[in-house]
């Protein structure tokens, strides 16, 4: 087990927090922010596989999650700050 | 009491069950008989798919080139479902472009555009184009593909719709272009591959797979464009 | 596998516990915020167990897309904003609402909510400083609540047909404060 495999670990038990934070939190603000955390978290971890397998086509992933990731925070926090208009 | 002491039992089967499936090996591949011969199919398809198709994804391999007839049928059900989103929505569609739910905005006060996002966004805009470009020519080397990129360009759309929410999209021209491309799609591999030319010029392998994934990609594009738009401003139109 | 006792697992038990709470919450946006996780998370599985293309696909249909789809359903699912003035209150922090929910007069404010998502509206609480009479000015509001040292003071809108049976319900529930309700008549 070397470090990268552990910093695997590592990153999967703080996105647990981001869950708690998500299953938990009282307002829709809380789980929204719980979600950008498991999105940016997911990035790394893809960051670290891809650096693990070797594969270096795994950043692409990457790059798409860190886009999608952004669009659909934004998305939602428009939608609701709005009350669903747009 | 009973319902979340059903509930706890559940979650705990479920969760149970997830663990003991994660644990077990997959089945071995099981060789596929073809004719008298035993084929190993996924064998023979690793073992010979850049030499034969030119590419060096082996999905965009067999979705391309062993079997085709997949993508071909996937690109008519993507088709059948937004006809039936135009028509399912064509009630009371404006013409000219119009603001979404413009009276009830300057009601609630709230109507100017926030100055962060709207950089932010024109800021993502080349960066998503040209991603979603890289993700469909390359998907014959690397994970992705038409359908991927399609879907990532789509997203841009989405984006604008955010920042700027105006119906100004024609949905029928859009339709029409798609529809070009369907047959487009449909001609390609038959021309290229039902009459083997892949065979005699070897060479013309990799401009087929390219081909094919950016005629996807822009179909794929358009129709979930149609849907997004149509889906957003379905609220004014009823 | 990549570590010793598996990263796949922690993150299955993850999607699994995602999934039952996204089918159990009552407020619909939560459940979507709860679904783009899982797709997020699900995407995520097809990547470490070898399939990056349909991770791509996953990630960008799932949190992208669908996501639109969802939110533009929910618009029809009306919300019930209730606005809680308290006036008195120097600066808003989270320890005054917490106290406040858990006062007496907060259990009356969870009644209201239990109210509303009995009737499919979703409650959605708002604390601000304004006086009442700057919210009733500025309309955006569907109830008003006023919490003072021994009186609870609800100001409904005069045409909407909730507030009568929201009076009942909280003088039912009521009985060591008092609980008045005022009328705003409608504003053109």
């Amino acid at each position: 087990m070397n470090f990268l495999e552990i910093s695997l670990l590592i990153l999967a038990g703080l996105s647990f927090g981001g869950l708690v934070r998500i299953l938990a939190g009282p307002t829709v603000w809380d789980r929204l922010l719980g979600m950008s955390l498991i999105s940016s978290k997911v990035i790394v971890a893809i960051a670290i596989v891809a650096v693990l397998l070797d594969r270096s086509f795994l950043m692409d992933v990457a790059i798409i999650y860190s886009l999608l990731g952004f669009i659909s925070s934004v998305l939602i926090a428009r939608f609701i700050e709005r009350k669903g208009e747009a | 009491m009973i319902r979340s002491i059903a509930v706890v039992i559940f979650v705990a089967l479920l969760c149970g069950t997830v663990l003991w499936l994660s644990n077990t090996e997959g089945d071995p591949v099981t060789p596929v008989a073809a004719g008298d011969d035993i084929i190993d199919v996924p064998g023979y398809v690793l073992q010979n798919f850049e030499e034969q198709t030119g590419a060096r994804n082996a999905v965009a391999a067999i979705y391309l080139n062993y079997r085709v007839y997949d993508t071909l049928f996937e690109a008519l059900l993507l088709l059948i479902a937004i006809v039936g989103i135009i028509h399912f929505f064509r009630i009371g569609i404006r013409s000219e472009p119009r603001t979404i739910t413009h009276q009830r905005r300057t009601q609630a006060g709230a109507t100017e555009q926030s100055d962060i996002i709207s950089r932010i966004t024109g800021f993502l805009y080349p960066v998503v184009i040209l991603f979603g470009f890289y993700v469909i020519a390359n998907g014959h080397n690397t994970p992705g593909g038409g359908f991927q990129g399609g879907a990532i360009l789509a997203t841009l759309f989405i984006g604008r719709f955010i920042v700027n929410p105006i119906n100004d999209v024609n949905a029928s021209l859009l339709h029409d272009v798609e529809q070009a491309l369907f047959v487009l799609i449909l001609l390609v591999p038959v021309v290229f591959l039902f009459y083997e030319f892949s065979g005699q010029f070897p060479a013309l392998n990799e401009p087929f797979l390219i081909l094919m994934n950016v005629l996807i990609g822009i179909k794929v594009c358009l129709g979930l464009t149609i849907v997004v738009f149509r889906f957003g401003f379905d609220e004014e139109n009823v | 596998m990549i570590g010793g006792i598996g990263l796949d697992s922690i993150l299955l038990l993850m999607t699994v516990l995602i999934a039952i709470v996204a089918v159990w919450t009552k407020i619909l946006r939560h459940a979507v915020i709860l679904l783009g996780i899982f797709s997020f998370i699900c995407s995520f599985l097809y990547l470490y167990y070898g399939a990056p293309d349909v991770a791509i696909a996953e990630a960008v249909i799932g949190s992208g897309l669908v996501m639109l789809l969802y939110l533009t359903a929910i618009k029809r699912y009306r919300t019930y904003s209730i606005i809680v003035s308290v006036e008195n209150e120097d600066r808003l922090e989270d320890a005054t609402m917490q106290e406040f929910a858990g006062s007496s007069q907060g259990q009356l404010l969870s009644e209201i909510e239990r109210f509303c998502l009995s009737r499919e509206l979703e409650p959605e609480i708002v604390y601000s400083r304004e006086s009442v009479a700057k919210i009733a000015e500025d309309g955006r509001f569907d109830l008003i609540v006023h919490p003072e040292e021994s009186r609870f003071t609800v100001y409904g809108r005069e045409d909407n047909y909730l507030v009568d049976e929201l009076e009942m319900l909280l003088i039912l529930h009521s009985t060591d404060t008092d609980t008045e309700f005022v009328r705003i008549g409608a504003e053109s």
